[in-house]
């Protein structure tokens, strides 16, 4: 070896170990002196203000996360999750149930709410899930293998949620493991990562040693357990203010002829198509510029890579699990319009196949065909419609309504 | 250039390279400069919900 | 970070990056190893640019369609053009680049499917401006030879990976030679100022220039001070110059490391003490460029034409060379500005120089201490540079 070469690797591998033992001797001196005590836990207090209605977003305000969980806590409140079906009918689950069957229900949900925020909504509550009276509206529209997009983990899955999951160490390493991989899998659609999501992204990546960013992940929990004052996640209790939900009277289902007055309502108003969609939906959405009436098919739905059925399967897991007095529902889609739901068939089998392993009450709106479908069950190709939401408002009277 | 000079150009760079790896890279130096500060995670995409 | 962000993988930006290089650099090394003939370098290079195209880069279709274009260009230009005025040709090359600063320079709208919006995915090429000058400067050296230029040594100087986004900005020439030594270039002499100025690259990019980022700039308040506009002022200039240098110096590193004499891009520039210096330590190949390919050939035709007297031949093709540049950089206005910013320091201080000559003393500081002068020069040359970088970088209007 010539003797410039030699220098070379000389100097470069003395002043590396020389700079390594520097650092050694840095990171130590800064880790003492960033030796701040956090407190233990922070304190959400605040008074309940919701039994009906709904809020679209938990991330509309603090009181949304408060009434949340002050729902779940309440063992004669609904708590009702859902997606775009939810809005200001006036025969919402939400809004009928407490007037008029006095069954106090609040509402969370809009498009993009899905398995996996809920899931992790509900995890943030799971210590008070046992008995509380929870229900979740599916679609069939959701099951592909995107799941649930960041933007609505972001909105649902609120900051202190995401704390008390890490913190709390009841929580078992499956679950935290589930969040962390789906933070470390949609780490490019984050504008940043709080303590928290690298708390969870961590843990699953330590998890399962076969991931790449393993040894970056080890190195990162070994610089925190350094540091450990600063990074610490700070756990979230909650002290809330809930007011006396009235004892329900025993509630009594609508009868058919009551809700089929809402049926007959909304068949006669539909005037310009024969699919049973409302006029104005129908003019600016399933119109094409040629006049023609756009098609409407679905595509076949994969399980396998599927993100949303395995996150299904982990909301069933949870509720079970938890011991939670829930219910699912399925939606179904507009046969009229849409040609080949047949191919739903699977999913919604096997959704039925699970739940009704875990014995968890299922009511399937869901029907492939015609014949089986009730016009007005829908308002338009898949939102519910009045005579929908009282179809529902029966099963949840029948499910919850008697104390 | 000498190597006394050689080692100490590059045990310098070595060093701050290594440090800053670990304080910006591995763990966030702003969370030890602002502890107790807010932290706001935002979706960098923006999903459209489509009505049909 | 994400490792399998394919597709959109730009250089230096994220591991998946970093593991190609490695695992590029890693096949030459072998290939030199099982003493490979001279003319597969070429060829290896070749499936190294094409393999990133097509596999991680963001927009590889559009970017082989440009290539494409760009030779048939020269192709069609060096055999039927044969006038001495090379304005037509820079234009011709310059096309798709005239076209996407237009576009750059329009508002942006929602998905319309309008025109514009279409073009917008089609012509916004990462590196395309750089790719663009480099054509310009082979076509303008080769256009009075003979010899034939292949695609393969076309492909490989054009879409050269390290330094396709931002430079340094190559000549044919000389990297054509690299490539003809091939294998022989890669030796443990040149690994060594691979790593030198990996390591430095490394630390100027990712720590210095991120630190500077994340710690300073991002939490400058802006309330439209005066402290605020200065403290910005510095802050981004030391911050430019940290990510472009050490993203430089990664290019560098890689082309040595697969044995490509990249040229130098930075050499302490903030030890210039004028305009001209400057641009021989900032940014060193644009200058250079900018140099042999718009300010000679101004000069040249204001002096065919006999207009105007020397010192103001130069002054006006100096100006006019830097406000090309600006227009390079984009057609906004803080581009433009910027650029015609730099051109009036360096006809400042183009007089300067030409009315000491001409007095034989300095017409300025007359006979104040030389350490003093050059520490004031450094200090001045600080200060007009930080205050036009501050225009470039849009933030005052």
């Amino acid at each position: 070896m010539k003797k410039n070469d030699r220098k070379f690797l000389i100097v470069h591998f003395a002043a590396l170990l020389s700079a390594l033992f520097l650092v050694f001797i840095t990171v130590l001196f800064i880790s003492k002196n960033t030796d701040r005590i956090p407190e233990k836990h922070k304190l959400v207090s605040g008074q309940q203000k919701k039994w009906k209605g709904f809020y679209s977003s938990l991330a509309e305000s603090d009181q949304a996360e408060l009434d949340f969980v002050a729902s779940i806590r309440s063992k004669n409140q609904i708590t009702l999750l859902g997606s775009s079906e939810f809005g200001n009918s006036p025969y919402a689950s939400y809004n009928f149930l407490p007037d008029s069957a006095g069954l106090p229900t609040l509402g969370v949900g809009k498009g993009f709410h899905q398995c996996f925020s809920m899931f992790c909504e509900l995890l943030a509550v799971h210590e008070h899930l046992e008995n509380s009276e929870i229900c979740i509206i599916l679609s069939p529209t959701w099951f592909h293998e995107y799941g649930t997009n960041t933007e609505s983990f972001l909105e649902f899955v609120r900051p202190n949620f995401l704390n008390h999951i890490a913190a709390d160490k009841s929580i078992h390493t499956k679950y935290k493991s589930a969040i962390g991989e789906y933070i470390d899998a949609h780490l490019d659609e984050f504008s940043g990562i709080s303590n928290s999501m690298e708390y969870l992204v961590d843990k699953y990546r330590l998890e399962n040693k076969t991931e790449p960013g393993f040894l970056f992940s080890a190195l990162r929990k070994t610089m925190k357990e350094i540091h450990l004052s600063v990074y610490s996640v700070q756990d979230v209790r909650y002290r809330i203010d809930s007011f006396t939900v009235p004892l329900p009277d025993t509630a009594l289902v609508y009868s058919d002829d009551y809700i089929a007055v809402l049926q007959n309502n909304f068949i006669n108003s539909v005037t310009n198509n024969h699919i049973y969609v409302e006029d104005e939906y129908y003019s600016e959405y399933l119109v094409l510029e040629d006049g023609s009436q756009r098609p409407g098919k679905i595509r076949e739905m994969n399980f396998e890579n599927n993100r949303e059925w395995s996150d299904f399967l982990l909301l069933v897991e949870l509720m079970h699990e938890s011991g939670a007095n829930c219910s699912f529902i399925m939606q179904p889609m507009n046969p009229f319009f849409y040609s080949n739901l047949e191919l739903n068939d699977p999913l919604i089998d096997s959704v039925s196949a699970v739940l009704g392993a875990y014995e968890i009450p299922f009511y399937n709106m869901y029907s492939s065909d015609t014949s089986s479908y009730e016009p007005g069950t829908l308002k338009d190709i898949m939102h519910l419609g009045d005579y929908g939401w009282m179809k529902i408002n029966n099963f949840l009277i029948e499910q919850y309504g008697t104390p | 250039m000498e190597p006394r000079k050689l080692f100490l150009k590059y045990l310098l760079i070595y060093f701050f390279l290594i440090l800053g790896f670990i304080y910006l890279h591995v763990i966030n130096i702003e969370k030890i400069i602002y502890p107790f500060s807010e932290e706001k995670v935002e979706s960098t995409v923006d999903f459209v919900y489509q009505q049909f | 970070m994400n490792l399998y962000a394919v597709h959109n993988t730009l250089p230096f930006t994220s591991l998946t990056f970093a593991m190609f290089m490695v695992i590029v650099i890693a096949l030459f090394l072998f290939f030199k190893w099982m003493k490979a003939k001279q003319n597969v370098y070429k060829w290896l290079l070749f499936c190294f640019n094409l393999v990133y195209l097509t596999v991680l880069f963001p927009k590889p279709l559009q970017i082989i369609i440009l290539i494409m274009y760009l030779y048939l260009a020269v192709f069609l230009l060096r055999r039927f053009y044969k006038s001495e005025n090379i304005v037509f040709p820079m234009v011709i090359l310059s096309l798709p680049m005239i076209y996407m600063k237009y576009i750059n320079a329009q508002p942006v709208s929602e998905n319309d499917g309008s025109f514009l919006t279409e073009s917008r995915k089609i012509i916004q090429i990462a590196g395309l401006s750089y790719m663009i000058f480099k054509v310009i400067g082979l076509y303008i050296d080769e256009r009075r030879t003979t010899m034939k230029i292949s695609f393969v040594h076309f492909f490989n100087f054009t879409a050269f990976v390290p330094a396709l986004l931002i430079g340094p900005i190559d000549r044919y020439g000389r990297f054509r030679e690299d490539c003809i030594k091939g294998f022989e270039n890669i030796s443990f002499p040149l690994y060594q100022k691979a790593w030198n100025n990996l390591v430095l690259g490394l630390l100027f990019k990712f720590i210095i220039a991120e630190f500077i980022h994340r710690m300073i700039l991002s939490h400058l308040v802006n309330d439209a001070s005066f402290t605020y506009h200065v403290s910005y002022m510095y802050t981004y200039l030391f911050y430019l110059f940290f990510d472009f240098a050490g993203y430089s110096l990664l290019a560098i590193s890689f082309g040595n490391f697969i044995g490509i004499h990249v040229p130098v891009n930075f050499d302490k520039p903030f030890l210039a003490v004028n305009p001209k210096e400057f641009w021989k330590r900032w940014h060193k190949s644009l200058g250079d460029w900018l140099n042999d390919y718009f300010f000679k050939p101004i000069f040249k035709f204001l002096t065919t034409k006999q207009w105007f007297n020397s010192i103001q031949r130069q002054s006006i093709a100096l100006f006019l060379t830097f406000t090309l540049m600006g227009f390079w950089n984009g057609f906004e206005l803080h581009f433009v500005i910027s650029g015609m910013l730099f051109g009036v320091y360096s006809v400042i201080h183009n007089y300067y120089q030409h009315k000491c000559k001409v007095k034989g003393k300095d017409v300025f500081f007359g006979s104040a201490n030389p350490a003093a002068i050059q520490y004031f020069s450094l200090f001045l040359m600080i200060n007009i540079v930080a205050f036009a970088i501050y225009i470039f970088s849009g933030k005052l209007f």
